[in-house]
């Protein structure tokens, strides 16, 4: 929403980059909404993959996406209760407000 | 319980897990939450009008996570490496754009009559400016124990 600013000190951020080593990562994101905190962590690992179950959130997050992270970051529209990804083949996950 | 024992299973051994959430029970026994503040920010200056309220659904949904990230912990699927809390802010930049917000995008929120009176009083007496939220928030890291 216009008018809006979510966490512009990048609080959020700057203690998850400093607690985890996201270099060389490949990161799962669940609850990633529309992608505000994955286009803010995305520069920063190898792969992220953020999923969400809202269809709407999902394609905002995809429309929002700048081109210079398209390679690095994929969206689905995933439950975190089903996640249909292979054992162990992520090195960090990340729960975006959704325990 | 379902979706950390999902996150330990696509973990590698020894991932690490980022839990970002609002702090609203840091300790689920204790019996009031950690509610978001509202202020005024204007010429260098926040000041306080009241706290957002919380849905008894929303209270009872952040008692139940905390909860079962110390099953999981309990039962040996993460150990817990660090803890840290902070505020994370929302600006808004006019009341109305607030009441909005509050109408579509928290829909388990309310301001009180109290809160909501001296909101109004403060944008009266310094009209140069705009709301500023403050949700106490929390980072949990854990690391992946066992195999799997």
């Amino acid at each position: 929403m216009n008018g809006v600013r979510r966490d512009p000190e990048h609080m959020e951020t700057r203690r998850l980059l400093g607690r985890i080593a996201f270099a060389g990562a490949r990161v799962l994101e669940v609850g990633g909404g529309d992608g505000r905190l994955t286009r803010r962590i995305a520069g920063a690992a190898r792969e992220v993959v953020s999923v969400d179950p809202n269809a709407d959130a999902i394609a905002r997050a995809e429309r929002l996406l700048p081109a210079h992270l398209r390679r690095t970051v994929r969206f689905e529209v995933a439950s975190g209760h089903r996640l249909h990804f292979a054992d162990a083949s992520f090195d960090i996950a990340v729960l975006s407000w959704s325990l | 319980m379902h979706a950390l024992k999902q996150i330990h299973r696509v973990l590698q051994p020894r991932g690490v897990l980022g839990d970002l959430r609002p702090d609203r029970y840091p300790d689920p026994g204790q019996p009031h939450p950690h509610l978001p503040s509202v202020r005024w920010a204007s010429g260098g200056r926040e000041i306080p009008a009241g706290v957002l309220e919380k849905a008894p659904e929303n209270l009872r949904r952040h008692r139940t996570a905390t909860l079962e990230l110390q099953r999981a912990i309990g039962e040996g699927l993460f150990v817990l490496e660090s803890t840290e809390a902070f505020p994370f802010r929302y600006h808004f930049r006019t009341e109305e754009i607030f009441e909005t917000f509050l109408r579509t995008g928290w829909k388990q929120t309310t301001l009180g009559a109290p809160a909501r009176r001296r909101l109004h009083g403060l944008r009266r007496a310094h009209p140069a400016g705009q709301i500023v939220v403050i949700e106490p928030f929390r980072l949990n890291v854990l690391k992946k124990q066992g195999g799997g």
